[in-house]
């Protein structure tokens, strides 16, 4: 059975997601030592030699936009989060770690997916560095009224009838939004793949809550994109929080969500 | 060993219980043919709705409820009226969603039985407390009577007359066991509550893994944001024409106690038939 991480990167004029996921590829080498596939739409830089495969796709067409956060500063841009539900499809490998290129790897514990027996597995729940925000309904919850939240940040597959069922409903889902969106009473107009992912779950549940899939063996931290990035050394990132609270932590997986602040620490990096 | 269903109705000014009885007993027999269901009431009861029950009875006795509006304190006497050696009671506004023949096999290990703890229509366990302040203040056990089981047996005898007391003499119980915080009025549940402290029995009548239980759509107790009063001006629900309703898109499971009256819709009762 052949092993590795799917990442996908497709650039807007605020973020290069292609040297993103340059970087976030070096540490998935080094600390779970395993092979990266990168699909981007964006033109591919020799200087990125962290990947074992790239396939180039067209770029998807979306005109959904978003404000970027660096900690202070924003900016709006075109959001293109809408081939992730080809990873199915497009995935070279038989067991598949599928990760946002700012989910940084500081250790081995996503390894483990491959001793499970499971089909697939995600995370329900994640957990701010500052250990204080509280897990608001906002974050357990599609909308406030709706199904149980899950996070696409990361999450392991195997290839299975299952699995490909559920590729193929995420992918329906994300065809036709504007319906699900409104059956699930979600507000936010944008296609968002945590809810898509959400959804999906749902309904191959046949509408109710069960013990699949399971939780990923590694618990889901993230920075905001209100947090500032100050500096990576060592396997150590320094951060200065919203509230103004300096945090650092080592040997930690986490998704730092202010993707300007991380390329700058990348480009200090390389 | 005989056993079967129970509502209980009394005539009402403001709600049609009857109706709400007749949803809940075509419920029960589209999930569970052959059960039996008998309604307990003082409602002289239509011939079209007859058919719906296998068993009618008279509530006995005297009204212990001639001055309440929410004609709650008869149904100690369900005890009593039962036809049945093994009885569950369901509250008329509930309807059953799947066939929970293998709960007799569970329940058949209690004398008596009432649930704790409910569900809310997302499949989570109630931690809110919002309704339930007498029974948190007081230290008295979290009864809820909407489901409950019970055999024919001596215990019982002593439990339900027990009961029948505390209905009878609430102010003086009330004085006694809700010091801290009571309620004027006599409700089931807390009634129940008292009877089961006094006689200290909450080892033998609960359950801490069972999944005898309900999902109980009181609205401020559904973990969700909005004040809206009612539930079903907050959320979506429809029922299908295979007997499969979702709430909020989920798929409801087991018992499901609507609670608001303006749910069971004659369309709904026409689907359920």
């Amino acid at each position: 059975m052949t092993k590795g991480v799917l990442l996908f990167a497709h650039n807007n004029s605020t973020v290069d997601y292609v040297k993103q996921a340059n970087f976030c590829a070096g540490q998935i080498k080094k600390h779970l030592d395993l092979p990266v596939c990168l699909i981007t739409s964006d033109k591919f830089n020799e200087d990125h030699n962290n990947f074992n495969h790239v396939i180039v796709v067209e770029k998807p067409s979306t005109d959904q936009t978003k404000r970027f956060y660096n900690a202070t500063h924003s900016y709006e841009d075109t959001w293109n989060n809408t081939s992730r539900p080809d990873a199915y499809s497009l995935t070279p490998y038989d067991e598949t770690i599928v990760m946002d290129t700012d989910y940084i790897v500081a250790n081995s514990n996503l390894n483990k997916v491959f001793e499970s027996k499971e089909d697939f597995l995600i995370n329900y729940k994640a957990q701010h560095v500052d250990f204080e925000s509280r897990y608001t309904e906002e974050m357990k919850y599609v909308s406030d009224t709706g199904i149980e939240m899950c996070w696409a940040t990361v999450f392991y597959f195997k290839k299975t009838e299952r699995t490909r069922i559920l590729f193929d409903l995420i992918n329906h889902i994300k065809n036709e939004w504007e319906f699900y969106r409104f059956k699930y009473q979600i507000l936010a107009t944008n296609y968002r793949n945590d809810f898509a992912f959400a959804i999906a779950i749902h309904m191959i549940n046949d509408f109710a809550k069960t013990s699949w899939p399971k939780q990923l063996p590694s618990k889901l931290f993230y920075t905001t994109d209100k947090d500032s990035v100050d500096s990576y050394v060592d396997n150590k990132w320094n951060f200065t929080l919203e509230r103004g609270t300096k945090c650092q932590i080592k040997d930690m997986n986490i998704h730092i969500m202010n993707k300007i602040g991380l390329n700058k620490i990348i480009d200090q990096y390389e | 060993m005989n056993r079967g269903f129970i509502l209980f109705v009394q005539q009402n000014e403001t709600c049609d219980y009857l109706k709400q009885a007749v949803a809940c007993s075509l419920s029960i027999k589209k999930f569970m043919p052959k059960e039996q269901v008998c309604l307990i009431t003082d409602i002289i009861v239509p011939e079209k709705y007859k058919s719906h029950f296998d068993h009618i009875q008279d509530i006995p006795g005297d009204d212990l409820a001639v001055d309440s509006d929410w004609k709650v304190n008869n149904r100690c006497k369900i005890y009593n009226s039962s036809p049945f050696d093994e009885s569950i009671v369901l509250d008329v506004d509930m309807l059953l969603l799947e066939n929970i023949e293998h709960w007799w096999k569970q329940l058949s290990n209690y004398e008596l039985y009432y649930t704790n703890k409910v569900k809310t229509y997302r499949d989570e366990w109630v931690t809110n407390d919002h309704y339930r302040k007498v029974f948190v203040d007081n230290d008295l056990p979290n009864v809820y009577c909407g489901f409950h089981y019970f055999k024919k047996c001596k215990n019982n005898e002593v439990f339900f007359k027990l009961l029948t007391d505390i209905v009878m003499n609430y102010e003086q119980y009330s004085k006694r066991f809700t010091k801290n915080k009571s309620q004027s009025w006599c409700s089931m549940d807390v009634a129940t509550a008292i009877a089961i402290k006094l006689l200290g029995i909450q080892h033998k009548v609960f359950s801490t893994q069972s999944n005898l239980t309900f999902t109980h759509m009181k609205p401020r107790i559904q973990n969700y944001q909005s004040q809206l009063k009612l539930w079903t001006e907050q959320i979506d629900y429809n029922l299908t024409s295979q007997n499969e309703l979702f709430v909020g898109n989920i798929k409801q499971k087991g018992i499901f106690h609507y609670v608001e009256d303006n749910f069971l819709t004659d369309k709904m009762l026409e689907q359920l038939r």
